[in-house]
């Protein structure tokens, strides 16, 4: 498997790289942001990269930004390189397009499960579908981990969410900017609760804008059509 | 654990740095010899834009000493090494000025450590030496004298 690091750091390069190599990557290493933009526009690009979130060139949030906005973009999966105070960096490189985040100092045995996790995934997985098994996704002001269920606001505080609210928000972001009716959400959540025409939907809505939304009572994320339902909105990045 | 040794541990955790690379301790050599070429120019970097009262240059040269020192599990450098790129980002060039001082003595009680350990280091048989530390080319840069 071909993985990509750019990191202009010699020291973190180095490392990366070789510790990498021992695990049977084979690894291209590149210092900027403009050199891997390159690499990983090639047709043999590799599937997979590491990207340092600061860079000569271009910064890791900037390769992340131009690479997804690709119209026919390749499968990539892309992991952005923190530090571990900057939660902040951690939002935007979510937000940027990246699939996942390690905060240096990283730990190897973390670094390399997560890498198979992710080859898992990637082998026989078209585009679409790896990209609907990108793990960390933002949603409003928050960002939810799909696999642990953890929602975490700006700050990266957790904020509590049940399982039903989980599933609503799973379900939304499975269907991006598409209008779904409260039967639809019903039907969708399969949640076995709920009577037909439960209006309670309305008020487990409320509840979760509150929990996402940077102004509830201005909602951007997910919004009510009249007559329609709910639909929910991407942040543009 | 002894103070000293506490003390120690904070500059530079041989274990820690060494379980990080995996036990491969030839690699961790070669990380202490590159972060003894590269830390100094960081440093003139560092000094040059508190000069210049650059604080985008100065975040950008502590971001890249508080990422090799998290590397080599430097404690005491890299997280003076943070507080420079938080100062840097919210401009505050004066507390950041005075941080300066505290990198350089950290960096003084890593120098040992990392140094007798990369002389350690073998030099094998037709290895290519290390590439050149990438300098900093978000400009054009007006250090005193060059970085490697």
């Amino acid at each position: 498997m071909k993985i990509l690091v750019a990191e202009d750091d010699r020291v973190a390069r180095r490392m990366l790289e070789t510790v990498l190599a021992e695990w049977g990557y084979e690894v291209t290493a590149v210092a900027d942001g403009v050199e891997a933009l390159r690499e990983l526009t090639r047709a043999d690009a590799p599937q997979l990269a590491i990207l340092d979130w600061i860079m000569p060139g271009l910064d890791g949030g900037e390769v992340c930004r131009r690479l997804r906005a690709e119209p026919n973009a390749r499968l990539l999966y892309l992991i952005m390189l923190t530090v571990k105070s900057s939660r902040a960096d951690v939002i935007a490189g979510l937000r940027a397009g990246a699939d996942d985040y390690i905060a240096k100092p990283f730990d190897p045995r973390e670094l390399r499960a997560r890498l198979k996790s992710v080859l898992r995934r990637l082998q026989g997985k078209s585009a679409p579908e790896a990209k609907a098994l990108r793990e960390l996704v933002t949603i409003g002001a928050c960002t939810l981990n799909l696999r642990s269920r953890e929602l975490r606001d700006a700050k990266g505080r957790e904020v509590p969410i049940t399982a039903m609210e989980f599933s609503l928000l799973k379900t939304f972001l499975e269907h991006p900017n598409q209008v779904l009716s409260r039967d639809q959400l019903l039907s969708l959540t399969r949640n076995r609760e709920w009577e037909p025409f439960d209006r309670s939907i309305d008020i487990r809505i409320a509840r979760l804008r509150r929990k996402i939304e940077e102004h509830p009572e201005r909602p951007k994320a997910i919004k009510t059509v009249r007559g329609g339902g709910y639909m929910y909105i991407p942040r543009a990045t | 654990m002894p103070q000293t040794c506490r003390a120690s541990r904070a500059v530079f955790d041989r274990g820690e740095a060494l379980a990080r690379v995996c036990g491969n301790l030839a690699l961790l050599r070669e990380l202490a010899a590159l972060f003894l070429e590269d830390a100094p120019c960081r440093v003139r970097a560092i000094r040059s834009a508190l000069q210049t009262r650059d604080a985008g240059w100065l975040w950008r040269a502590a971001h890249s000493l508080q990422g090799s020192a998290a590397s080599l599990n430097a404690r005491a450098v890299r997280e003076t090494a943070a507080r420079l790129v938080a100062l840097g980002r919210s401009g505050d060039l004066v507390a950041a000025a005075q941080l300066l001082p505290t990198l350089e003595r950290a960096l003084d009680r890593l120098r040992p450590a990392l140094a007798e350990l990369a002389e350690d280091r073998p030099a094998a048989a037709g290895s290519t030496p290390p590439d050149r530390p990438t300098p900093l080319p978000w400009r054009r840069p007006t250090l005193p004298e060059s970085c490697p």
